[in-house]
């Protein structure tokens, strides 16, 4: 810095802290001066003059006191501070003068940007704060990918897993897991537990260190039995026990020892329980290349981008295909950083709420705004005197703006506390599969977040007005008031801000209405099965198969003949939870074939499920009691699978062949009714169904037992519980119901649509608000032109259509641009609508009638006041 | 139409006409004020620190004093602007202040030289040298065609 920039700087030093230091410092230099004055006089009184004339002559040596005072003020402050300083005490004056207005503004801007500030600090959390782990930014996860048929999976094959990370050199570490439901036993309680298996480095990729104890040795194996529990788990199961190292809890019949826990907040995946190495640890390759039930995490090395990463990825994924094309035939490899992995559900519906929040504050922001341009007119009188006294347009401006963000920060600040007490109403509204929830919280982010949201509104309602009201011609103004130009140019902008809260609502409300019905249509889908009244009970059996299978077949013999049970049956998977999928084959097995994970759905059941799910046998029989390990293998298949492979023929005698075991040709017995086995989103896929006595090797000796009820599926909580235990004392049970699992897929769609459909309506009526705020401004600013009108001879009727025409106009306009808005934006909400298209007429045109209604409503109170203008009052007013 | 200033006074006329011209008006005298106390303020400055420098830490009315002594009623100036350079001096940090009792046993305000100062009056005095050489040289030309 040159000289003259470092003196500029010391120059601007001295006048902040000469700002700071306040009015103590002027009054000793007026001190100072005083003493001067009066040295000089003693001096010319000491030549020989009077006291009188010495005063005098000493006065006129020294010069003028009083600038000099001035300067040595104007030297120690900041002017611009000084004027902003002065702009908000005013502000804050002109504010108490009309208190109505205050805080009726202050109220909708808190309500708007606190509304923001909730939506905000969820979606902050879930999707943009980096994760919790050791540079987030560089761990990425896997899927596979199925381009000509369209499927994606977020499991990966293990074998293939071992394949990109020798082919590439994009990783430095990787580890792979799996996880699962499982019976765990801690001393003698049992519980189901979230298990996870996983490979050494899992904990160390992540970067988390152990609360207490250790992790994983990087060469241990699955030998060892070491599990690591995770805080929760440890708190609530384990009764946080500090010494509960090298203590051991059993996971399915095998005891583990127990080496760490984790830290309080740790929780990926999501919800597990306990870690434990899996026993494909250094046996990756001889996993089966066919299942894509396996996720893996990588760290990427340095310097390489994850665009790189994939680019490698690929071709090898390609070479895998044509060594291996059984297994692999069609499939690929997609790599994304964890974060957006993670995100990519709640994504949607967290940006479609945010977008949401924004329409209703810009709407809110445009009715201030037409309200400001409408008390304008009131306020030129000061704005000219202040013109007229020499301040420049720049200045008015500011000082108008000033008063503008005082609002919008008291706003601001209000809105950040409806903010905080906000967003828990939110988490407790959000869907549970939501990432990342328990982080969420109040932080400097949301601080900052808030604080530039009122910058921003500031400008949006504040600057318009007050760039207008500035603007005022000083001679017409200081003679008569208000100029027709200005009432004009007020009224035409009030009219563009009305036109964009109508536009704006008509896409809120349109999205909002698209929502709706995808919601009506979810809820009222046909599922295939009757999910009402039926209990499920998770149950896990130790020992063996035989036992297990002897153990369900008393069961359900006992609870199908007990009292408020319709019927009673097990199964591996259920609706909403499919346990099992792979390929099948008619007749007999082809020479060459290939493996598809997707090509149907496998399920494992007792005789009696049918019936305990209310799916229908549309043809031949079911599973039955003869139908034992012995006996030949029968399957029954569904009304998709018959379709696709039989046309019209008729399956039942054929054999059918399922990748599932090894068991071989089974009969096909019986033919079902299609159930939407996936999700109630998903069509119906082919499926197979097993008899469990006859697969119980490959089944384990795990099941849900599904029990339709008469009256409510809790009251028989107790009764199954105690039949239970009569077989088997330390068997780990879990109740739910089935509509209970069903909910969790409406869960984010109710949460989208409640949320939606709420801002639409409050966008709704902040926009009829508007415009009948600025009919009822219009109207009052031309009473003389009515008055004269109707003095003229103009009836009521012609006055009313004439009020009414204005608002019509505007809505129609508005409401033209809100279809264009409307159509170009919904677009975007793509999966989110369920059995309705985006550009849906049916859905456009409610809106629109509904909003026309409300509108009409809106323009024809202030018309029929203004129908009731006395021309005579009218014409008198100056 | 811009009606003058002088037909103003008393009269509603033309508002914009009298703000601007006001406005006009004071503009041009902060201009000459501001180009006339310049070069007297800058040699004030020069001259207090060379006072300071020489005779050490004095207060206002001392410095007034030694100026009236060396100037000797040549530079006639209001004292008073012995304050307004003070006050430039201090913010630029090339004197400091202090509270201390004068001879008279009075309190006052004693204003001392710094480092930094001493560096800038050794530039200046650097710069008045030589501007006054040139200035030197040049008038001792003789007008051409005459010896």
């Amino acid at each position: 810095m040159n000289a003259r920039g470092t003196s500029r700087l010391r120059a601007f030093a001295a006048r902040l802290r000469g700002l700071l230091r306040g009015t103590r410092h002027d009054e000793q230099f007026d001190d100072e001066i005083q003493e001067h004055l009066r040295l000089l006089e003693d001096r010319f009184a000491a030549e020989g003059m009077s006291r009188g004339e010495a005063a005098l002559t000493a006065r006129r040596q020294f010069g003028n006191t009083t600038r000099l005072r001035e300067d040595h003020r104007a030297l120690q402050t900041l002017p611009s501070i000084e004027s902003l300083w002065q702009d908000v005490r005013y502000a804050l004056r002109t504010l108490r003068r009309n208190p109505g207005f205050s805080i009726l503004a202050v109220l909708v801007l808190s309500l708007g940007i606190g509304a923001n500030t909730a939506v905000f600090t969820v979606a902050d959390t879930v999707l943009f704060k980096p994760l919790a782990f050791a540079d987030p930014d560089r761990i990425v996860s896997f899927g596979s990918v199925w381009p000509t048929r369209g499927t994606r999976s977020s499991g990966v094959s293990l074998p293939d897993a071992m394949d990109w990370r020798a082919g590439s050199s994009a990783f430095s570490t990787l580890t792979y897991y799996r996880r699962s439901r499982r019976a765990v036993i801690v001393g003698d309680a049992a519980y189901f537990a979230d298990v996870v298996r996983t490979s050494p480095e899992f904990f160390k990729l992540l970067g988390v260190a152990p609360l207490i104890g250790r992790f994983f040795a990087p060469d241990e194996d699955s030998g060892a039995r070491s599990v690591v529990i995770s805080h929760d788990f440890w708190r609530t199961r384990m009764a946080q026990n500090p010494d509960v190292l090298n203590t051991t809890v059993q996971i399915d019949n095998r005891a583990m020892v127990v080496i760490g826990i984790l830290p309080q907040g740790f929780s990926y995946p999501h919800g597990a329980d306990l870690w434990h190495l899996t026993d494909a640890v250094k046996k990756e390759y001889q996993e089966p290349r066919a299942t894509v039930s396996w996720s893996v995490l990588a760290r990427l090395t340095d310097g390489v981008t994850i665009e790189q990463a994939q680019a490698q990825l690929t071709p090898i994924a390609e070479r895998l295909e044509q060594q291996y094309p059984t297994t692999n035939a069609g499939r690929s490899v997609d790599v994304a950083r964890l974060q957006d992995f993670m995100t990519a559900n709640a994504k949607p519906t967290l940006f479609i709420l945010m977008a949401a929040v924004g329409v209703v504050l810009m709407i809110a922001c445009a009715n201030l705004a037409t309200v400001l341009l409408a008390k304008a007119t009131a306020r030129t009188n000061e704005v000219a005197v202040r013109a007229a006294l020499g301040a420049g347009r720049g200045r008015i401006v500011a000082q108008l703006l000033t008063e503008n963000a005082v609002l919008a920060l008291l706003g601001g600040a209000f809105g950040a506390l409806i903010g905080a007490l906000g967003s828990p109403a939110l988490l407790t509204l959000a869907p549970l599969d939501f990432p990342r929830l328990a982080e969420v919280g109040i932080d400097s982010r949301v601080f900052v977040f808030t604080l530039a949201v009122s910058v921003v509104t500031t400008v949006l309602f504040g600057l318009a007005p007050a760039m207008l009201t500035s603007r005022v011609d000083l001679n017409e103004t200081l003679k008569r008031g208000m100029s027709r130009s200005s009432v004009g140019g007020m009224g035409r902008l009030s009219r563009v801000f009305v036109i964009g809260e109508i536009a704006l609502s008509v896409v809120l409300v349109t999205a909002a209405g698209l929502l709706i019905r995808s919601f009506v249509a979810l809820n009222t889908v046909e599922l295939g099965f009757k999910p009402d009244h039926v209990l499920v009970l998770d149950v896990s059996i130790p020992g063996e198969s035989a036992r297990a299978a002897l153990f369900y077949r008393e069961l359900l013999a006992d609870l199908s003949t007990a009292p408020g049970v319709v019927a009673a049956g097990a199964s591996l998977g259920m609706p909403g939870r499919v346990a099992s999928g792979g390929s099948y084959w008619i007749d007999k097995l082809p020479d060459k074939f290939t493996l598809n994970p997707f090509a149907g759905v496998y399920s494992i059941m007792m005789p009696g499920t049918l019936r305990a799910l209310g799916i229908p046998l549309t043809r031949g029989r079911e599973f039955n009691a003869g139908d034992t390990a012995d006996a030949p293998k029968v399957a029954m298949i569904n009304e998709t699978l018959a379709r696709r492979e039989f046309g019209d023929q008729d399956p039942i005698g054929h054999t059918i062949i399922a990748g599932y075991d090894q068991e071989g040709p089974m009969t096909i017995v019986g033919i079902i009714g299609d159930v939407r086995q996936s999700s109630p989103l998903q069509l119906p896929n082919a499926e197979v169904l097993m008899a469990y006595e006859q697969h119980l090797r490959a089944t384990g000796t795990g099941l849900r037992v599904l029990v339709r009820t008469q009256g409510p599926p809790e009251a028989l909580e107790s009764l199954v519980r105690t039949m239970v235990r009569a077989r088997s004392t330390s068997v780990p049970m879990r109740f739910s119901t089935l509509e209970q699992s069903l909910a969790e897929y409406s869960a984010a769609p109710r949460f989208r649509t409640i949320l939606v459909s709420g801002f639409g309506l409050i966008a709704l009526c902040l926009a009829v608000a508007g415009i009948y705020g600025v009919l009822t401004y219009l109207v009052g600013q031309r009473t003389r032109e009515i008055g004269l009108r109707m003095a003229l001879g103009a009836t009521s009727g012609t006055i009313v259509r004439m009020v009414i025409r204005e608002g019509a106009i505007a809505a129609a306009v508005g409401m033209v641009l809100g279809v264009l808005g409307a159509v170009s934006v919904t677009r975007l909400l793509g999966t989110m609508l369920f059995q309705v298209q985006p550009y849906d007429p049916l859905t456009y045109a409610g809106g629109l009638v509904f909003l026309s209604v409300v509108t009409f409503v809106a323009c024809y109170i202030p018309a029929s006041r203004a129908a009731r203008i006395d021309p005579l009052k009218a014409l008198h007013v100056d | 139409m811009d009606i003058p200033y002088e037909h103003m006074v008393g009269s509603y006329g033309t508002s914009k006409g009298l703000t601007d011209h006001l406005k006009e008006l004071t503009k041009a005298e902060d201009a000459v004020d501001a180009k006339k106390s310049d070069l007297l303020q800058g040699t004030l400055d020069l001259m207090i620190l060379q006072t300071l420098h020489a005779l050490g830490p004095l207060h206002g009315f001392g410095i007034a004093r030694r100026l009236e002594q060396v100037s000797r009623d040549v530079l006639r100036l209001n004292e008073g602007t012995v304050y307004t350079s003070l006050m430039r001096l201090q913010q630029q940090r090339w004197i400091t202040s202090e509270w201390g009792t004068s001879e008279n046993n009075r309190k006052a305000k004693f204003y001392a030289i710094t480092p930094r100062g001493r560096t800038q009056l050794e530039t200046e005095t650097k710069n008045w040298e030589r501007i006054s050489s040139v200035i030197r040289r040049v008038l001792r030309l003789q007008p051409e065609g005459e010896p």
